[in-house]
């Protein structure tokens, strides 16, 4: 060995000696950036309550994940960014008109009892967003449930000034009080509610019983883009599906779990469309109204409380569309989305057992 | 085009070297010829030192049937036989060589033989003479991968052009370089093969080389692949060509299949048309530490810092971190570089600080990547979860041995988690274990 004495040495490690340059914290801040639609849609809706929700309900959890990582984990985990995307998502699910302890409780539940307590990012069983809006929803549900009606701006000037302190019901809230029929007549909830197409209703006039999917054109695009009541993020499925889309582009979720959730809420809903429009609603509306979008792309493909296999993820979607349609049609709330996910949520570690990938080949 | 399920797409940073045509790697005066250099048991040196060796004569006997033959690369004397580093086993027994540089140390070309007129047994003994392993880094001797048992119908054998591993960049050249002795090559393999049809798989990120073959439409049919890591895997490349799935425990015979690399083929064809043993192979030089990538034709037992002063010495730029044997996605990294090319060494790359980053682990988020990574349908998550209980039996339970350890869980795995590292030091321990508590099942 006459060489030792020169010997560069180098790093000795096992293969991979490359790794992708993606962490946990550029997966949270790709769904910070796929939220940025949504966040946009509901201050053009909402205006400044909308994004004084937002913002207060992201610092409560980001100073929640401080000073409880800190003392639950022994470590400070806000650099993984999760708080701030269970801070947006928990906005998402609030009317625009809470009150700040509403924000401030619903925080502590999120990230505490939702994820600290359980070993924090990656142990906890529930969605944090969701289990902070459940508790809320259940605690004080009158605060919960009355949303500012829709105040899309007429012009620019529009979107700085406050907007009417109306209050609306939500297009679920609507058609759970007064059937389809509250959707038909126009009662002055639904037209809160829908504010500005009551233009394209007043001509199909001559058959209101008939509830067909071509007369009601305008109101499936109010759904789609927006002007609607309901909780911040809920309102625009255009939004979401754009926020949804970038997250699939980017690998973070697969269609798995929104096809199949979807899917399920389009079949039970046509179902029973078909044996009695009269009385239900069309699959169209159920997909577009309430929180099935919002669930379905952002909180039913949230990793850490979803099942890993795919066909784990089509049974995880089709429960979800099963319980959101049962509350949806047969339970006392309008809208069932949050329930259907927390349930689901629980059933994961069940579901993994058995749905894994099939062995290379056998 | 045609693919495999699962798998990830690392950056292939080849363009550092595609480009660089292959040129030869001037003679030196000190070679190091392991003895270990093929999958099996090492070869039994027939010199000692003292003795003058001349260049392409034996000096290294197969022990065995899992073992290849070792010719000198040079002509010269025998310095001494020691323990000398090894760039796979850390220290092996080699042959160190002084080099007359005084002597022509080319391989003289003869007249190509009429190969035609061979038959399998004869060429097959060429072959095994000439101590031909597998090329693309297994090193296991070709003869035995040519030589199935005769209840095996072998009727397809693949070449191995895929060269999924970032930066190698030696068989693209040697595809474009020597497309004609490749063509060559597969009409030698089909004599022996009975006829099996030959494919050559190349990925999309190669396609003059796929373009090239195709223009010769030859019985060597090229099959343009979707980018993708692992395709050079042996069961994933046969899934994609040919659409079988190799079960486990089972090899590529067991589905009719032989997967040969091109390099390799490549050697075959050197070996029945003029007699030249395995003394040099094609070697890509490259990674950001390197001061002028190249692809270098290397006389085996040439030493790693003689190739990388002739490639302009590493870079100032950036502090060389990782100095690898092969590709950066299952290349073993050296503490120095004073070992030997030996016959599996398809590239020399030194990484900086930037390519060959460490990360600390993170807590798992259950993001599912490494399970849809996996190209052989395995629940990486999972194992890790259990590797860090030490739980065998569900280690066991999750088919832990099916791996191929290509690593793409730990390279796609958001929390950095070294899945694949703890993978090796498992599967050992789970098969122990499966010996004892599992009967032959």
């Amino acid at each position: 060995m006459s060489e030792t004495n020169k010997i560069e040495m180098f790093e000795v490690s096992a293969s991979p000696h490359i790794i992708k340059t993606e962490t946990v914290r550029t997966i949270m801040r790709d769904v910070i950036i796929a939220l940025i639609p949504a966040i946009a849609v509901s201050f053009a809706v909402f205006r400044w309550p909308a994004l004084y929700v937002i913002a207060l309900t992201t610092l409560f959890c980001v100073l929640i994940e401080f000073v409880f990582s800190k003392l639950i984990l022994k470590k400070n985990t806000v650099s993984d960014l999760s708080c701030i995307v269970t801070g947006i998502l928990l906005a998402m699910n609030l009317p625009s008109n809470v009150p700040w302890w509403i924000m401030l409780a619903g925080s502590f539940f999120a990230i505490v009892i939702g994820k600290l307590v359980f070993g924090g990012i990656g142990q906890n069983p529930f969605n944090p967003a969701l289990v902070g809006r459940v508790v809320l929803l259940v605690s004080w549900p009158a605060l919960m449930t009355t949303w500012p009606a829709p105040d899309v701006p007429k012009n620019f000037s529009d979107l700085f000034k406050n907007p009417d302190a109306v209050t609306a019901a939500t297009p679920l809230g609507v058609l759970k009080a007064g059937g389809t029929k509250a959707l038909d007549e126009n009662r002055p909830d639904a037209e809160k509610t829908f504010a500005s197409l009551k233009a394209g209703y007043e001509k199909s006039d001559s058959d209101k019983n008939e509830y067909s999917i071509s007369k009601k054109a305008p109101l499936y695009l109010n759904l789609f883009l927006g002007n609607c009541g309901g909780s911040l993020g809920e309102i625009s499925a255009l939004a979401l599906i754009i926020g949804g889309i970038y997250l699939f582009y980017k690998g973070h979720i697969t269609f798995h779990i929104p096809a199949s959730y979807l899917t399920t809420v389009i079949v039970i809903s046509g179902i029973f469309w078909i044996a009695d429009s009269a009385k239900y609603a069309d699959p169209l509306f159920h997909i577009l109204s309430g929180g099935v979008m919002l669930g379905a792309l952002f909180m039913a493909t949230d990793m850490t409380t979803t099942p890993i296999a795919a066909s784990g993820m089509i049974i995880f979607g089709i429960g979800c569309g099963l319980i959101t349609m049962t509350i949806r049609l047969f339970g006392s709330y309008p809208e069932g989305a949050s329930f259907s996910i927390l349930i689901m949520n629980a059933l994961t570690p069940l579901i993994d057992r058995y749905a894994k990938p099939k062995r290379y080949g056998v | 085009m045609k693919t495999f399920k699962g798998g990830i797409h690392p950056e292939d940073n080849k363009s550092l070297s595609s480009g660089a045509a292959v040129s030869k790697m001037p003679v030196v005066e000190k070679l190091a010829v392991s003895l270990s250099q093929h999958l099996g048991k090492p070869a039994v040196s027939l010199v000692k030192s003292g003795d003058r060796v001349e260049l392409g004569g034996l000096i290294a006997k197969a022990d065995g049937y899992v073992s290849a033959n070792i010719h000198s690369p040079v002509s010269g004397t025998v310095e001494s036989i020691e323990n000398y580093p090894h760039p796979v086993s850390g220290y092996a027994q080699a042959i160190i060589l002084k080099t007359d540089l005084s002597k022509n140390q080319d391989f003289v070309y003869p007249a190509p033989a009429d190969w035609t007129k061979f038959n399998a047994d004869e060429i097959k003994k060429k072959i095994a003479d000439a101590g031909i392993v597998g090329l693309g880094g297994a090193t296991f001797p070709t003869i035995v991968k040519l030589s199935p048992p005769p209840e095996k119908k072998i009727d397809s054998v693949i070449i191995n052009g895929v060269e999924c591993e970032p930066y190698l960049t030696s068989d693209y050249r040697l595809m474009i370089e020597h497309t004609d002795e490749l063509i060559a090559g597969a009409e030698i393999i089909r004599r022996i093969m009975n006829s099996a049809d030959i494919y050559i798989g190349i990925e999309a990120n190669k396609k003059d080389a796929y373009e090239k073959f195709k223009s010769k439409n030859s019985i060597l049919k090229p099959e343009l692949l979707k980018l993708k890591y692992p395709q050079g895997a042996e069961k994933q490349l046969i899934d994609a060509i040919l659409g079988r799935k190799i079960p486990p425990a089972k090899l590529p015979m067991d589905v009719g299949a032989v997967v040969m690399n091109a390099g390799t083929l490549f050697a075959v064809y050197e070996a029945v048309a003029y007699n030249k043993p395995l003394i040099d192979r094609v070697v890509t030089v490259s990674g950001l530490g390197i001061q002028t990538p190249k692809n270098l034709l290397c006389k085996i037992g040439t030493l790693w810092s003689d190739i990388i002063k002739h490639c302009g010495g590493f870079s100032n730029n950036s502090k060389t971190v990782r100095l690898l044997l092969g590709g950066p996605m299952m290349g073993f990294a050296q503490f120095t570089d004073s070992v030997p090319v030996i016959k599996g060494c398809s590239g020399i790359l030194a990484l900086t600080e930037e390519e060959a980053v460490y990360v600390e682990e993170q807590p798992c988020i259950r993001c599912g990547k490494c399970v849809r990574g996996c190209p052989m349908k395995l629940m990486p998550c999972e194992l890790n979860r259990a590797m860090d209980y030490n739980d065998i039996e569900t280690l066991y339970k999750l088919n832990i041995t099916d791996c191929i350890e290509c690593g793409s869980c730990a390279y796609i795995c958001p929390a950095n988690k070294k899945i694949i590292q703890k993978i090796r030091k498992y599967k050992i321990k789970v098969m122990e274990w499966a010996k004892k508590n599992v009967g032959n099942k």
